[in-house]
């Protein structure tokens, strides 16, 4: 029976949903069309950089997968690179143990322009060379599963490839975009020097037994000896890679070797697994897509802010028809599951529809998310971003959770609906309590201070999440969507003849004096999309003249000179100690301040940087901002307390290490300690960099190449003609005057913030299409008492203009609102959420004139829609009521 | 399709196993002392030095170190292994061309395999392994080192020639053999020099250790026992290569209970007919070597057995028909009885031959002796190969 019961109660309901609701959404074609779209931006913009996030991170995995299949165990330096030295050793520890050791040896090869010059540091197939042992590889299970080895070059053989001068293999995607067939030669610069490769086969993503190797990517195979002579890196190793033969006691002996590889290691390599490579990828561009996520998740509630707005409408829109039925016998449940079943459709379609504009979405905010981690801190190979089933099924419960939890209040308001009283009162209007308004502001303006000063949390790799700074910008954001209707009775109390000899003005600031709940939602919503935009406005500013005046204060020199390809984070190309001295002897060069920088795991692993650079150079040349100013103590002289080093902010945030502490690092000489002299702001990576003088990086790691150098001309020298003189002699080098360089570092810079800045547009979008709904709901609300107005006798264009005033005085008080919210967002994200994730503290600069055209263009469209929607709701005739 | 990887493997191996007892193609003009292709050829044993010559010579095209033995623990549990460290050198100038270091050298090329038979459980372990020279694998120059990863061969007393080889096959599978030479070294060939064809190039010196002393432990599938026995060690050096006309060769080193021992090999040619280079050699108890030709012994095959992973047909249980230098030169005729059949040896690159532990009967069926018996060119022709 009970069954029989619901599933008439089912029948009935989807029945009313079909006669009621589709009926009301073909009429309101657009409207509805617009909650959809709202709902569908929302969720489109959550997934879509969560796909591209995602997709980044995947690109990372496929880098420290290795080719030679699933590997056991990696290890590495902990710094630098490995000696090959440590190979016959670790194969006697390991003389008892079956087990596959494969060196790898990686660089960067960037392909020598031909006819299309790419300019300096947009060297778009930049490729990874992978060097494996050609030859020992073969001993790893199912050697022929390695297209490399299937491979036929030109004359239908095997790729020879061990010793090879010039034969490398190349994946599908690079061969593809260089039109590179197989037996032809070009150049690339590996190092800086160019070398000719000739292409023995071509790595196929779709033949490979194991898909996921990153055949597709910008990469390069080729002999490990070879690629040690190519880039002048004889001796070394990136990694080593361990694979435990299959057998009895696998487990056992798979942990054996693990023992045997910590015991021998004397902190000269670090043990990793693959998955736990992977992680440390991830845990470097954690903080990175947190935010993103973060981010992504307010363009989302502000999305949903609208659509409570607007099912909140519709419920006073439908309030007679509601009443209706209601006296027709159709019971206060059934309405308000038909209001939630209707919010639930919308769900399915909104989400529906932002799965396809978040995939599509994803294909291009990709490249930037894999821009910017290619640029900050890791190569990346992605091109396109998947969507997985589960992401699609989360999208779609995203949606639908926005949805019904938008409708729920609507569906109990409009089951609340009696009948009688509201065939009788026709709209029956909410007034806003400013007691309750101001009380509750206050409670989450409280909550927001108290989030504020709380600490982050700390994340597994030293990653800190500033989930209270979220927290507290979510509780700013509330209170002043509670506190911004007030403005409203404020703007009435304006009193004036003007006003009284004014009737819209007069008109419109009598409903002011007691705002209704649909002008709280109206102004709400727009104080959130008008906050959100105005905070990121202030954040992207603050970053661009924080980082313009670090830029000013440490590009002093003339000329800067790097490697082809070399703009990315781990781009191994380094210039090579003849080079160096054949440029600083140059007649015109004044000094020559030489930099180095190697990964280093600080503490358990976590990454950060190493560098060293000449000190004394740079300290007498260029303007570090100081958080801790070095003392008279020269800088370049170990002591025996350690070697002197400055370090960023973010290393001294990030590892609580300040002027006068000590540390332990590992590098290819051994263990060294060092002693903080100084902390400086630098916003080029939030893990942070030590900094030495340059001869004692070099005496650690027994490498004099460098991976840039700044060139100071003597006066009379012509920067231009040595620029142009080197260029044309050195062909693997990038040589860049003084605002050369700096136009490449804020391309560098605002490339890494083009997400934030779609998201920035993405909030002035909705915070536009927020005011339509807004001003829409306002006049329908109204639309009896303006049907009175004209009963009294004013006019159409009267009434009109009091739609006009009343909706540009919502737009006035979501503007303030908006605004002051995004002040309060803005010092959030920089003195809270950016020092806390990346460990650096921006200048705070209001860039005055963009949020004035900000609020310009909102107040405008304001102005526009309000006229539009007082025009067309004195043109509805009385009995119409919606 | 052919991987880099059978490429090399398939190059090694025949090359190696066909100076063994193939007759050589003409590589080129003769240089003096070498061929064509730069490499060094065979020409005078006395310029060998011992124990440095136990050593690599990459002058040369190919060189392997090829030992065999019968292993018996303290309950007469019964074991048998291979133990093979191939060279192969490209030709010099190409290799003067190629990128090569200490750690990762470019023309050399290092092969290996092992293989263990237990007898009990009748499996036969066996494994390949591949490598350049450098870090993981290396065959020094004047005295014998070799390693390839974690398996080794190397001379531990220059003045007794004693040896110490470390083998695995596979986890739990390993060996670590001390072995003496109970004789001294022989050459086996006509003036130290064993011919394999009618061109000048088809030779290799050819040295042996007939009869080792082992002693060791060996683990089998985790379980670890103390052995001793008997072993065999072959070092064959040449430059010489493959006729079109040779598709296999089949080779016995046989151990007499008697203290005597027996090296014979037959090539065959494609017609079926046994190429007259074919070769047996008596050693006799104080290790003195009696040469005889193709006409005078002969090979009579047995059942065939059909390995069930290459679908080759190995004709098992050969006889070899000889004259007994002790019996003044009366035949004599010794079968070969695999203790298992299943002893073939399938590298990756599909290249297979079969490679097995045999007892020695006599005519009246009494065993008299153990050996090691290696039969290629019955999973295709290794011409075809090539």
């Amino acid at each position: 029976m009970r069954h029989e019961y619901s599933e008439n109660r089912w029948r009935e309901t989807a029945l009313l949903l079909r006669w009621f609701s589709w009926r009301n959404a073909r009429r309101h074609w657009a409207h509805s069309l617009l909650i959809l779209f709202l709902l569908a931006l929302g969720v489109a913009s959550a997934l879509s950089i969560r796909l591209a996030s995602r997709a980044a991170s995947e690109s990372f995995a496929l880098f420290t997968e290795s080719l030679a299949g699933e590997t056991d165990w990696v290890i590495s330096a902990p710094s630098g690179h490995l000696s090959t030295d440590v190979l016959p050793e670790i194969r006697e520890a390991l003389s008892e143990q079956e087990v596959w050791i494969g060196p790898v040896l990686e660089t960067t090869a960037v392909p020598a322009p031909e006819e299309d010059f790419e300019p300096a540091g947009r060297e778009k197939n930049r490729a990874r060379l992978v060097g494996l042992d050609t030859v020992g590889i073969l001993n790893f299970p199912a050697p022929e599963n390695y297209d490399f080895f299937r491979e036929r070059d030109e004359a239908g053989a095997v790729p020879e490839l061990t010793g090879s001068t010039q034969g490398v293999v190349a994946g599908a995607a690079l061969a593809e975009k260089l039109d590179w067939r197989k037996g032809e030669e070009r150049t690339f610069w590996i190092a800086d020097r160019p070398v000719s490769l000739r292409l023995k086969g071509r790595l196929d993503a779709e033949s490979r037994s194991s898909p996921r190797l990153p055949a597709a990517g910008n990469i390069l195979v080729a002999d490990i000896a070879s690629v040690q002579h190519w880039s002048g890196r004889e001796g070394q190793l990136d990694r080593v890679e361990f694979r435990v033969k299959p057998g009895p006691n696998l487990d056992e002996r798979r942990e054996r070797v693990r023992e045997i590889l910590s015991a021998t290691s004397h902190g000269r390599w670090v043990l990793e697994t693959e998955e736990s490579r992977r992680r440390s990828g991830e845990i470097m561009t954690r903080a990175f897509r947190q935010n993103l996520t973060v981010l992504s998740l307010i363009a989302l509630l502000v999305g949903w802010f609208l659509i409570l707005q607007a099912l909140d409408a519709a419920v006073v829109r439908r309030r007679q028809e509601i009443a209706v039925l209601r006296s027709l016998g159709v019971t206060a449940a059934m309405v308000r599951r038909m209001w939630i079943l209707e919010s639930l459709v919308i769900g399915l379609l909104g989400g529906g529809v932002g799965i396809l504009l978040g995939w599509i979405g994803a294909q291009w905010s990709v490249r930037i998310v894999g821009q910017t981690i290619d640029t900050l801190y890791h190569a990346t190979a992605v091109e396109g971003a998947r969507l997985y089933t589960g992401e699609a099924w989360g999208g779609l419960a995203l949606a639908v959770a926005a949805a019904v939890a938008a409708g729920w209040k609507p569906a109990r308001d409009a089951a609340r609906i009696p009948p009688a009283q509201s065939m009788h009162e026709g709209n029956r209007v909410q007034w806003l309590s400013p007691r309750r308004a101001a009380g509750q502001g206050a409670l989450w303006a409280g909550l927001a201070a108290v989030f504020a000063v709380l600490p982050p949390l700390t994340l597994d790799g030293g990653a800190r999440l500033p989930l209270p700074g979220y927290l507290a910008a979510f509780a700013c954001i509330l209170a002043m969507a509670r506190v911004a209707p007030l403005l409203l009775p404020a703007l009435a109390r304006l009193q004036g003849e003007a006003i009284r000899g004014t009737p819209p003005l007069w008109v419109a600031l009598a409903r002011f004096r007691r705002p209704t709940t649909r002008h709280g939602l109206a102004i709400g919503g727009l104080v959130l999309a008008a906050g959100m935009a105005a905070a990121m406005t202030l954040l992207i500013h603050s970053f661009d003249r924080s980082v313009q005046s670090w830029v000013e204060g440490n590009l002093q020199a003339d000329i800067f000179v790097s490697t082809r390809g070399g703009d990315n984070a781990t781009a191994a190309g380094r210039i090579g100690p003849d080079t160096v001295e054949e440029l600083a002897a140059h007649p015109g060069v004044d000094a020559v301040d030489r930099f180095q920088s190697y990964s280093l795991r600080l503490d358990e692993g976590n990454p950060t940087r190493l560098a060293g650079a000449d000190l004394e150079l740079r300290l007498e040349r260029t303007d570090l901002i100081w958080l801790q100013r070095p003392g008279p103590s020269r800088l370049t002289q170990k002591e025996p307390t350690g070697a002197p080093a400055l370090v960023t902010e973010s290393f001294a945030r990030r590892f609580g290490a300040w002027r006068g502490n000590r540390l332990e690092i590992f590098t290819p000489s051994g263990q060294q300690m060092i002693q903080i002299e100084g902390v400086f702001a630098d916003y080029g990576n939030e893990h942070g960099q030590i900094l030495v003088d340059y001869s004692i990086l070099t005496e650690w790691y027994k490498e004099e190449r460098v991976r840039n150098l700044s060139v100071y001309l003597k006066p009379e020298t012509p920067a231009t003609a040595v620029q142009q003189e080197w260029s044309s002699r050195y062909g693997g080098l990038v040589f860049r005057n003084n605002a050369e360089l700096r136009e490449a570092v804020f391309r560098i810079f605002r490339q890494t913030f083009a997400i934030t800045y779609a998201l920035q547009g993405l909030g002035v979008l909705v915070a536009i299409g927020g005011i339509a709904f807004a001003l829409a709901g306002a006049a329908l609300e109204r639309r009896d008492e303006d049907f009175g107005l004209r009963s009294i006798g004013f006019a159409r264009s009267t009434v009109a203009a009091s739609a006009l005033v009343e909706g540009l005085g919502i737009v006035l008080a979501g503007i303030a609102g908006g605004i002051s919210l995004g002040f309060v967002l803005g010092a959030l994200l920089i003195y809270v959420v950016n020092r806390q994730s990346f460990g650096w503290t921006l200048a705070c600069e209001i860039p005055w004139g963009p949020l004035a055209l900000f609020a310009l263009a909102l107040l405008v469209t304001g102005a526009v829609v309000s006229g539009m929607t007082g025009r067309w709701s004195v043109r509805l005739p009385s009995e119409k009521r919606d | 399709m052919k991987s880099q990887q059978s490429e090399i493997l398939i190059r090694t191996l025949t090359v190696i196993c066909l100076a063994l007892g193939g007759p050589g193609a003409v590589l080129g003009k003769l240089n003096g002392d070498f061929n064509g292709e730069g490499y060094r050829i065979p020409s005078n044993p006395d310029a060998l030095e011992f124990p440095q010559a136990h050593g690599s010579h990459p002058d040369f095209r190919l060189e392997w170190w090829y030992l065999t033995g019968h292993l018996y623990t303290e309950t007469e549990r019964r074991f048998a292994f291979q133990a093979t460290f191939f060279r192969y050198a490209d030709p010099p100038e190409e290799r003067r061309n190629l990128i090569s270091n200490r750690d990762f050298g470019a023309g050399l090329i290092h092969l290996a395999h092992m293989a263990i038979l237990d007898t009990e459980s009748g499996e036969h372990a066996h494994r390949e392994r591949i490598n350049r020279e450098g870090w993981d694998a290396v065959a020094k120059e004047g005295g014998l080192d070799i390693r390839n990863g974690n398996w080794s061969l190397r001379m531990t007393d220059e003045t007794r020639e004693t040896l110490e080889l470390r083998g695995t096959a596979g986890a739990g599978n390993e060996f670590t053999l001390e072995l003496e030479p109970e004789k001294p070294r022989v050459f086996f060939g006509e003036h130290g020099l064993s011919l394999k064809g009618e061109e000048p190039t088809s030779r290799s010196y050819y040295i042996s250790f007939p009869r080792l002393r082992a002693e060791g432990s060996l683990s089998w599938q985790g379980e670890r026992h103390g052995v001793s026995g008997r072993a065999w060690m072959d070092h064959e050096i040449s430059s010489g290569q493959l006729t079109d006309e040779q598709i296999g060769w089949d080779w016995a080193g046989i151990q007499l209970d008697d203290g005597r021992e027996i090296m014979t090999f037959q090539l065959r040619r494609k017609d079926g007919a046994i190429d007259p280079f074919s070769y047996l050699g008596w050693v006799d108890r104080n290790g003195e070597l009696r040469h005889y030709g193709a006409g005078e012994f002969h090979w009579e095959l047995g059942e065939e057995w059909e390995s069930p992973e290459t679908g080759a047909r190995y004709p098992l249980g050969i006889v070899v028909v000889a004259p007994d230098p002790e019996l003044d030169g009366a035949e004599t005729r010794l079968t070969l009885k695999p203790l298992v059949k299943e002893q073939e040896f399938v590298g990756r690159g599909g290249l297979a031959y079969w490679e097995g532990a045999c007892d020695v009967l006599d005519r009246d069926g009494e065993k008299v002796g153990t050996a090691f018996v290696e039969m290629t060119g019955y999973a295709g022709s290794l011409q075809g190969r090539l």
